[in-house]
């Protein structure tokens, strides 16, 4: 990883003409407006798909029909997937992106600025799409994130409006992926190479690589959902001569890698706190960038393991068993490494650490859940059970938005100028954590007991575990205002930050005034 | 000897094209998965998306062996 060579301050204009009003940031081209802009959007769509999900565990609560009816239930189940997945999760990856890369490589700015405004505001029309499907005739999507076909063929309005709104989220994310990847390989500060930057970086160009081949893919399969629903084509109607399973096929090509897509710059993200706070270089920084490249072709080749019960011969099971199976070592390899760098470290626990432990001991966890359902004749056994729910909330909630919270606490300072309050930093972290652990651990046993997902009701052997999950599942909501308080505390009132806060950090974003300057890096850092 | 802010607008105008070749060839890729997906599954041949796949990396190559010849 590069060193900082000295501190300076070359070639930023603290006091440069910094625009204001509403026109600044529906024109802004620059990456720390534009990151801002993502990193608040986010915030929102992670509060509306949380309200979603708390008026899913509202109903659950006890059994029998309480407050919705069974077709908006499923239409919660739906939206809440893709408002957490594309809304929440990508965004926010994407604003610490924005304003990290270039800080990061010592670039003035994003490779394409103009193009960077536009696929962020791309965002919020999709946005409105998705929330305003609620409100047609017919109801939302209903058939769950992944728009299963042939199912989602017969739908209603909403369902249209959901496949445009993945179309525009899918032309902002290659937007944002081909300008993340130009910055990279383009704009680098001389001196710094390939096998020198921050980890961050190396994640992030890896993700955009993933987005670039995938993203086509998903806005195909629900191209051809379009055709099939209004211009007669038969792709995935049997009765036509088309393949129902087709979709899931394509459909997973795509969704597993976006899997790697939400957790790739989580890792990242970890790999730059964990060596700050254990005041040591990373354990195996040559071997981080190996793994992660490896994690992101695996993820290729691994689709089907979605798709054990819908059949397929033995030869192809046990292929998709043993591929899935072997992400277990490079993702081993990093787990490792984390622990390694904190291994014989002048350890401290300010909160951005915590959440990284935290990210390590949860997502290590739903890795292992993973490994139990990548095994063939077990997950036939567990397929659309809570257990499968509680896996992936831990990779994904446990895993991408712990790491997220601790980014933004680690570089709030050099955001912002100034510090959060570490006492309501460490609250929000413990009240997380134990109320994840509340909500989402009981779904094991409820999976491993035959709970089916995607249900309003259920047998009343599953009422005291559900009970158990929804107050956890209040309690987590409610924390995150915690989150809320403590950010904009910060930046109302909180005590200005020096440059480097943290005496571990070592990347070049902290040669930098906090806050950042509005113009940095105009004339290039070398990097020794 | 080229003044400096000649030798910046150049070094600008050479960034500036080396952005826009990265961005054309990333964009071409997606294309190219997003078309070839919907042509192979149209034509209901796996030929289609194979031979797709197959013509635009020899497309990129020709591409790549043309600049440098050119150079």
């Amino acid at each position: 990883m590069s060193s900082i060579p000295h501190d300076h301050a070359a070639g930023h204009d603290a006091h440069a003409h910094v625009p204001s009003g509403i026109m600044r940031w529906i024109t802004t081209t620059n990456h720390k407006d534009i990151g801002t802009l993502y990193l608040w959007f986010s915030m929102i769509m992670f509060l509306a798909g949380g309200v979603l999900a708390l008026t899913i565990r509202t109903e659950l609560f006890q059994p029998g029909l309480q407050i919705v009816d069974p077709e908006f239930f499923n239409s919660l189940t739906t939206l809440h997937g893709l408002i957490m997945v594309f809304g929440a999760i990508m965004p926010a990856a994407v604003g610490f992106a924005n304003w990290q890369i270039p800080l990061m490589i010592g670039a003035p700015d994003m490779a394409f600025a103009r193009m960077n405004n536009w696929s962020f505001w791309l965002l919020p029309f999709a946005a409105a799409l998705l929330i305003a499907s609620f409100f047609v005739p017919g109801g939302a999507a209903a058939g769950g994130w992944t728009l299963y076909a042939p199912l989602s063929v017969q739908a209603g309005m909403g369902l249209d409006f959901t496949i445009f709104a993945v179309h525009i989220l899918g032309a902002s994310s290659i937007m944002g992926a081909i300008n993340i990847i130009t910055t990279i390989l383009n704009l680098r500060a001389p001196g710094m190479t390939l096998m020198k930057m921050p980890l961050f970086v190396w994640t992030w160009l890896i993700t955009a690589y993933l987005l670039i081949a995938v993203m086509p893919v998903l806005a195909g399969a629900v191209t051809m959902l379009l055709t099939d629903r209004h211009f007669g084509t038969s792709f995935f109607n049997a009765a036509g001569g088309g393949d129902p399973v087709l979709f899931q096929h394509i459909f997973w090509f795509f969704g597993h890698p976006e899997v790697y897509i939400m957790i790739l710059p989580a890792f990242g993200i970890v790999s730059t706190i964990i060596p700050a706070f254990s005041r040591k270089p990373l354990f195996g920084y040559a071997s981080m960038v190996y793994a992660t490249s490896s994690i992101a072709i695996l993820s290729f080749i691994v689709w089907a393991h979605h798709m054990f019960t819908v059949g397929m011969p033995a030869a192809g099971q046990l292929f998709f068993m043993y591929a899935t199976m072997l992400i277990a070592v490079p993702t081993g390899v990093k787990v490792f490494n984390w622990v390694a760098t904190m291994w014989r470290g002048s350890l401290t626990f300010e909160t951005p650490m915590l959440f990284a432990i935290g990210f390590i001991f949860l997502f290590t966890m739903g890795g292992f859940t993973g490994l139990v359902l990548s095994i063939t004749p077990v997950d036939i056994q567990l397929q659309d059970t809570y257990y499968v729910v509680a896996h992936f909330h831990y990779v994904l909630v446990a895993g991408s938005l712990f790491a997220f919270f601790g980014g933004v606490y680690y570089w709030l300072p050099k955001w912002s100028g100034r510090m959060y309050d570490e006492t309501l930093g460490k609250w929000h972290f413990w009240l997380s954590m134990i109320f994840f652990n509340v909500t989402f651990f009981p779904m094991h046993f409820l999976g491993l007991a035959g709970m089916p997902r995607r249900i309003p009701d259920y047998a009343t052997q599953f009422t005291d575990w559900n009970m158990v999950a929804s107050i956890g599942a209040f309690g987590f909501g409610l924390s995150q205002l915690v989150f809320l308080y403590t950010v904009l505390k910060a930046m109302r009132s909180g005590p200005k930050a020096s440059a480097r806060p943290w005496e571990g950090a070592d990347t070049l974003e902290w040669t930098l005034p906090s806050p950042a300057p509005y113009h940095t890096f105009e004339t290039p850092p070398h990097v020794g | 000897m080229k003044s400096v802010l000649t030798r910046d607008a150049s070094e600008r105008n050479d960034r500036r094209a080396a952005n826009l070749r990265t961005a054309a060839t990333l964009g071409s890729i997606a294309l190219l998965f997003f078309v070839g997906i919907v042509a192979a599954q149209y034509s209901g041949s796996a030929t289609v998306g194979i031979g797709a796949v197959g013509l635009a990396i020899l497309a990129f190559l020709a591409v790549a062996l043309w600049r440098n010849l050119r150079k």
